[in-house]
């Protein structure tokens, strides 16, 4: 069946089988190498990309379900001239990654984050950011790399923030118990 | 691991997807989140996947006129947790969202297809027959509707008919004045409760009144503690009253065991659970 | 060895920012998975579902109709082709793991047939169709039932199920045991888990044109242990086989060994005439890649009523999976514990006996720590019991018997070149400060020495079939003055293509910008690979070392056309220059391209060429890096849930190269160790089935289950190594079990044997009577 999936900004149409994963045809079909597969369960994150500007698992979805989408991974995130984003940067700067193969999910996943909460403490970015696994860093760097990519950014937007979310805050009788 | 080769078509009504689903071996496609890992792992091998995720009309939610809340299937996980309306009329949905998975899965995943998926320790078919909401099923032949508390016969199997579609979730009006709180162990956030609590629940000087529990973990479903909301009215909140039947109402169940969990500690941890749960809902 | 190298540290010692980062940020790296070549063969590999099985008929009628053009190879293929690690050692018992089990199964997920077709969803597609006949067998799956008599033998020709027992000491514990005021004795359960890289593994082989030319890419950490390895298997020419690690996701030694795939796929290469390319996913990786940490400790300790501990008896028994893995060997995690469990502590009368079994599991294999972190959990939670029955603080127990004065030999022969034990406790001390108030707080902690860069002699200690930890840089400089390094080192996350660029920037006086690292290829001169915590040591010491050499050069040939002595000269910025007249001098890409295009300028008698190589060798014993964890918890009783508030490590490595590096190493590791504190666990059900199979049941902590990881260093110089360093890859991973089992069992005030501490656990262990009932 043809499916069409704008990718970082480009038009395509690919001929792909119904159960073909939107991940393996971004992957191997549209050059998209940076989207990475460690688990096909949608337990680890690191396939994470955006569809229609939604946070998604490209292993948990087919590619024919995102027919005529808009798709941004991370080869999309850097200008075009080479500058890196916000959030790249501070990776860098923090030290959030090691060996890389978690990172451009934890990338897309945290820029998602900070479009919906612009300044996170640590226990809602950890919260929020609990879908993305990753064995190398302990995590601690890519905390500090959120916080840093969250200052970066306001400073873009020149300290520009939006409205307080509306999610649920950990003391309203619901969580974990302890 | 790849999925098996299977057909696909995407519904654009409902007539088309109930049309859809008379091919023998169609599965529903919603979300995904629950239906592509079982793809992702062959354990599900159907001839034809049906996407009803684009059906029009299935993913609001809105205010019934005698004060409950209607929602449509396709409302997405992380759309239930943010809707005011639902944080008003109840609140328990969005306590219990909040465990379900991670952001990206509940971008996707839809309270629809969680409830038809019913796996055992399903959070939101916990919160549902706590609030005894109601499941519209509809078919060629014309519509139903299932309380959630008939719903669930054994993990992963229900009331839903081949060729059925599960429409919508309607929740009555609750009492003014009730709260509520949904409490789980699980291993990490996001993952499957090993035991799950809803607790519903007023409170009048200290005293409670009007208490409804339902409890995953405690059975091969989720179910209502039957027994433990009447045994519970016009109980004190002081002292350790709750604390002694919570307990005793545990220690009555005949919970699974797993390779890591067993069937003592279910008992034990969902007495706890209670009673935090009904003391977090009443506080 | 060399004794320290005269530094003048600019780039070494700083936190610089990584290289790679960009390329890793920006989707540019690529992983075994992402590469592919014109007609590539897809391979799948149809895999055992029974745990001990004899293999009866494979018929693929049914795969052949659905696919008429797959390929189908079976063990009858291929009967000599697999993995062999011989331990030698006295007794010892030897297996053979195929790339395609032809005659027994011995583990779920053991591979049974080769399939191709050109792509991998067809390819698992045509593996379903195969119909193999099995005969099951009675599995063998504890370590009980390995070691009793009537069990099955797994093995051909074995007398039992045990690959090896050893026994090891000095002293005579009877003394000991006679002069103790108190025996304390426990019984200690790590169970299995592994290190689960976040990138599976995958290999692609491509022979060329002329058919003369094979390589090999693998996601790998050794290349060239694969790569002669496999040159041996297939009767392949060595110096025509080529072996590269392309980008890798995570390695933890659980790629640093040799696997049977890597030897099939090239083969198949050869066999078909096409490329092939194999990539696993998560539940053949979690089933058959390597499992490690499976132990069972029988401890005793004989203490003086003062807290000196006269003596330890130890039986150490692992549980090593169905075949040994290469080149660690079935004996090495038992081995490694029994060398190690005396740890940081003063205690001279040691007697220990390892036992490793086989049974029907995924082969055991080195995972960061080896051996270390259950010796680890042992010897901690049991100086804790005796600090808790002799109603000591357990800091000040250990005080009372932590090693002082170095060099120390242990009872096993170890040499600790140099450490800060007693230091690190008393700084945990101060960082800890005052218990947290509130219900089911529980403070642990756990110190530990590590042995890293350790070299030949040690290696020919343990009777593997690697006997070799060196490691390699060739340096060289280009007529532009840019510097390229070639290391034997393969680099999966521990920036060194940063780190080596540092020392080489450093020593030769050049921009970080003008270095490259290459790495993880067999062209670079021969080494050991990754692994063992000697990367920055040994590798970061040869480049030092082979950098050092072309500075020399450098400088005469600056000194012979400035007509000065070199010792009057300096580098610095990207020139040599006369100490104290800087405009005096060249650029170095001038004297560089001197030596290279231009030998006239050079001093009479010198060759030109501007390349060095060098090869560094760990020591004899390895030098010791020390480390103390601290871990405070919060307990609840009633659901058996821990909740980690806090977790400090102090490390000491001595000189680092770069602390942003050390410290994210160390913040890796101890959240793998945390993982096995509390939720990692491999869980295997009666009839030998993994039911731990995929990342819904097998879990890895997530930013939720760490907190943030404060690091503290101390700075005790080796004197032993180039650099002044030691290695510090692996500490991380080895304290957490101990730190957080302490915690917990300070909390409940109940003995923790076991972990992980699953809420289960933890519960049933709040419920069992006080201590001393």
């Amino acid at each position: 069946m043809r499916v069409r999936l704008t990718v970082n900004g480009v038009r395509n149409e690919v001929e792909v089988e119904p159960r073909r994963l939107l991940a393996d045809v971004l992957r191997h079909r549209l050059g998209c190498h940076g989207v990475h597969l460690a688990c096909e369960q949608g337990a680890c994150g690191a396939c994470s990309v955006k569809v229609d500007g939604r946070l998604t698992l490209s292993c948990l979805m087919l590619a024919a379900q995102a027919d005529g989408a808009q798709i941004t991974t991370i080869e999309g995130l850097a200008g075009a001239d080479g500058t890196l984003h916000p959030v790249q940067r501070a990776f860098n700067e923090e030290h959030g990654l090691q060996c890389g193969f978690c990172t451009p999910g934890f990338i897309l996943a945290v820029t998602d984050l900070l479009e919906r909460i612009p300044d996170p403490e640590e226990e809602t970015i950890r919260r929020e950011l609990s879908g993305n696994l990753c064995r190398c860093t302990g995590y601690t760097n890519i905390v500090k790399a959120v916080r840093t990519a969250s200052r970066l950014m306001r400073e873009v937007n020149g300290g520009a923030g939006r409205s307080a979310p509306t999610v649920p805050s950990p003391t309203e009788g619901g969580g974990r118990a302890t | 691991m790849k999925p098996p080769p299977f057909e696909y078509a995407r519904a654009a009504s409902l007539e088309e997807a109930l049309g859809l689903l008379e091919t023998p071996g169609a599965r529903v496609l919603a979300g995904g989140q629950s239906l592509m890992p079982l793809l992702n792992l062959r354990l599900a091998r159907p001839s034809l996947v049906v996407d009803v995720g684009r059906l029009p009309g299935l993913d609001g939610i809105a205010a019934d006129p005698d004060g409950g809340l209607r929602l449509g299937a396709l409302v997405r996980h992380q759309q239930l947790l943010a809707d005011p309306l639902a944080a008003e009329r109840a609140p328990l949905l969005r306590q219990a969202v909040r465990h379900v998975g991670h952001v990206a899965i509940r971008n996707w995943g839809t309270l629809g297809g969680s409830l038809a998926h019913a796996d055992p320790s399903a959070e939101l078919a916990t919160a549902a027959i706590a609030l005894d909401a109601e499941l519209r099923l509809l078919s060629r032949s014309g519509e139903r509707g299932v309380r959630a508390r008939d719903f669930f016969k054994g993990p992963f199997v229900t009331d839903l008919r081949d060729q059925e579609l599960l429409t919508e979730v309607r929740v009555p009006a609750r009492p003014t004045g009730e709260s509520s709180a949904f409490l789980e162990v699980a291993p990490r956030q996001g993952d499957f409760a090993i035991v799950a609590v809803a607790a519903l629940a007023r409170v009048a000087e200290r005293t409670l009144t009007g208490v409804t529990v339902a409890w995953s973990g405690a059975a091969p479903t989720p179910r209502l503690a039957a027994e433990l909301g009447p045994s519970l009215e016009g109980m004190t909140l002081d002292g350790d009253d709750l604390e002694r039947t919570c307990g005793e109402a545990g220690r009555r169940l005949s919970p699974p065991s797993d390779v890591t969990t067993s069937a003592d500690y279910r008992r034990a941890a969902l007495g706890v659970l209670a009673v935090r749960a009904i003391r977090a809902a009443a506080a | 060895m060399s004794a320290n190298l005269d530094l003048n540290p600019r780039l070494i010692g700083a936190s610089v920012r990584r290289v790679e980062d960009r390329r890793l940020t920006t989707g540019a790296a690529r992983y075994l998975d992402d590469l592919d070549a014109p007609g590539a063969l897809q391979l799948t590999l149809a895999r055992s579902p029974h745990a001990h099985a004899r293999i009866l008929a494979i018929d693929d009628g049914r795969l052949r109709e659905a696919f008429p053009d797959a390929i189908v190879f079976t063990g009858r293929d291929c009967p000599d082709l697999g993995v062999r690690a011989d331990i030698d050692k006295p007794g010892a018992q030897h297996t053979f793991q195929p790339c395609l089990a032809a005659d027994v199964v011995r583990f779920v997920g053991e591979p049974v047939a080769a399939v191709l077709t050109d792509d991998p969803y067809r390819s698992e597609d045509a593996a379903e169709l195969l119909d193999v006949e099995y005969e099951v067998l009675e599995p063998v799956l504890t370590i009980e039932r390995a070691l009793s008599a009537d069990a099955p033998r797994l093995h051909p020709g074995w007398r039992d199920n045990v690959f090896v027992r050893r026994v090891r000491g000095d002293g005579d514990v009877e003394v000991a045991e006679r002069e103790a005021d108190l025996v304390v004795r426990r019984r200690f359960r790590t169970h299995r888990h592994t290190g689960v890289p976040m990138e599976n593994r995958g290999c692609l082989a491509l022979l060329d044109p002329s058919g003369s030319d094979l390589t090999l890419w693998s996601s790998t950490q050794l290349p060239h242990m694969v790569r002669s390895y496999v040159a041996a298997q297939l009767g392949w020419p060595e110096n025509r086989l080529r072996v590269v690690a392309p980008d890798v996701g995570g390695g933890f030694g659980v790629k640093g060994g040799v696997y049977a795939e890597e030897v099939l796929v090239p083969w198949l290469a050869l066999q078909t005439r096409r490329p092939v390319k194999w990539v696993e996913d998560r539940r053949e990786h979690l089933q058959a890649s390597i499992h490690a940490r499976d132990h069972l400790h029988e401890l005793e300790a004989f203490v003086r009523r003062d807290g000196r501990v006269l003596g330890v008896r130890a039986r150490i028994v692992c549980d090593s999976g169905a075949y040994s893995a290469f080149p660690w060997t079935g004996g090495s995690d038992a081995g490694m514990a029994a060398n190690v469990l005396l740890g940081p502590y003063d205690i001279q009368t040691y007697r220990a006996e390892d036992v490793s079994v086989t049974t029907n599991k995924c082969p055991v294999g080195t995972y960061r720590g080896v051996g270390r972190p259950s010796a680890c959990f042992s010897i901690e939670r049991l100086m804790d019991e005796i600090a808790r029955q002799l109603e000591m603080d357990p800091i000040e127990l250990r005080l009372r018997n932590v090693v002082r004065e170095f060099p120390h030999r242990t009872p096993t022969g170890m040499v600790y070149d140099s450490g800060s034990y007693a230091e690190s406790l008393e700084r945990m001390r101060e960082l800890l400060g005052e218990r947290p108030a509130g219900e089911g707080v529980g403070v642990g902690i756990a110190l530990f020495c590590e042995q890293t860069a350790h070299g030949t002699p040690e290696l020919v200690v343990r009777g593997m079939p690697i006997v070799a930890g060196y490691q390699s840089a060739m340096v060289e400089m280009d007529p532009q003055g840019t510097v390229s390094v070639h290391t034997g080192l393969q680099s999966h996350g521990q920036g060194m293509e940063t780190t080596l660029a540092q020392i080489a920037a450093d020593i030769l006086g050049v921009a970080l910008e003008s270095v490259v690292v290459r790495h993880g290829d067999s062209y670079n001169p021969y080494a050991m690979g990754t692994w063992g915590s000697r990367g920055s040591v040994l590798g970061g010491g040869s480049t030092a070392i082979a950098a050092t050499r072309i500075r020399e050069k450098l400088l005469r040939i600056a000194a012979h056309n400035l007509e000065i002595e070199p010792d009057q000269l300096e580098v610095e910025e990207g020139r040599v220059r006369v100490k104290g007249v800087p405009s005096r001098g060249f650029p170095v890409a001038t004297l560089a391209r001197w030596a290279l295009q231009e030998p006239r300028y050079l001093p009479a008698g010198m060759t030109p060429g501007l390349q060095e190589t060098a090869f560094v060798d760990g020591l004899d014993r390895g030098v010791f890096s020390n480390s103390c964890h601290g871990a405070i918890v919060r307990v609840d009783r009633g659901l058996g849930t821990v909740e980690l508030l806090r977790y400090v490590v102090i490390e000491d490595c001595g000189r680092v190269i770069n602390p942003m590096i050390v410290e994210g190493q160390v913040q890796g590791g101890t959240a793998q160790g945390i993982g096995g504190a509390l939720l990692e666990e491999l869980i295997y059900d009666e009839s030998g089935q993994l039911l731990t199979s995929t990342f819904a049941d097998y879990l890895l902590p997530s930013m939720t289950d760490i907190p943030s990881i404060e690091v503290h260093h101390l700075e005790t110089l080796s004197p032993l190594t180039p650099l002044g360093n030691k290695g510090m890859g692996e500490a991380g991973a080895i304290g957490p079990m101990a730190a957080v089992g302490n915690a917990v069992a300070d909390a409940l005030d109940r003995c923790v044997d076991e972990v992980p501490l699953t809420p289960r656990r933890v519960w049933d262990l709040a419920r069992l009577p006080p201590r001393g009932g």
